[in-house]
């Protein structure tokens, strides 16, 4: 049994990847601000990908948040049930591009025989990026409320 | 998966929160663990029969 009158092993690592996570944050949101500030406009398909961005955003700060309160609380910021969640969500976000690579490559498809521009590589990169981080974050949110007892 | 966790945890007055720090694992994780909603490792279910003074099969209970 561990000594409660230390600190749980990994609790230093944990706060140096706690702040770490708040600076990468920082770093997006502040691309975020420059990309959106040097564009004269933004269309309807850039303002998506820039919400998808600021809900991922948000969602890593809701988690960092969780992460900080447990260790303010001398208790360890991940677990092996954070772990097993993680992987969870990550298999399902595996499924979920291959699906969504699928599904971007008959968009663009359909997008060129209606006689129109097709996808190029970076937007059918970037959504497939975004759309399986969104399906990361929403399994891993669902999997932390109902648990994982398999 | 039952647990007796709760009522292991009660004959000690033991909080989730002073269980989570003795076995080193966050509260939330001892609260699914009550619930039954998370199969433990066998070394986390042994940390935490060894913290309340028991054995794993009296503080968890397999169905079929």
């Amino acid at each position: 049994m561990r000594n409660t009158k230390n600190k749980p092993r990994g609790v230093d690592r944990d706060r140096v990847g706690i702040v770490a996570g708040f600076v990468v944050i920082a770093l997006v949101l502040a691309t975020l601000v420059l990309y959106a500030t040097s564009m004269g406009g933004i269309n309807l398909m850039e303002s998506l990908g820039i919400l998808i961005i600021i809900v991922l955003v948000v969602s890593a700060a809701w988690v960092l948040v969780d992460r900080m309160r447990n260790a303010r609380a001398g208790l360890p910021a991940k677990d092996e049930m954070t772990v097993k969640l993680s992987h969870k969500a990550g298999y399902y976000a595996y499924l979920a591009s291959i699906y969504i690579a699928l599904a971007f490559m008959w968009y663009s498809n359909s997008l060129e025989e209606s006689g129109g521009v097709g996808l190029d590589g970076g937007q059918t990169g970037g959504g497939i990026i975004l759309l399986s981080a969104i399906v990361f974050m929403g399994s891993y949110f669902y999997l932390s409320h109902k648990g994982a007892a398999e | 998966m039952k647990t007796r966790i709760k009522e292991f945890r009660a004959k000690y007055d033991m909080t989730q929160e002073q269980l989570a720090q003795k076995v080193g694992v966050r509260r939330e994780t001892i609260v699914f663990l009550e619930a039954g909603r998370y199969n433990p490792s066998l070394k986390l279910a042994y940390d935490v029969a060894k913290v309340l003074k028991t054995r794993i099969e009296e503080l968890f209970i397999f169905e079929g």
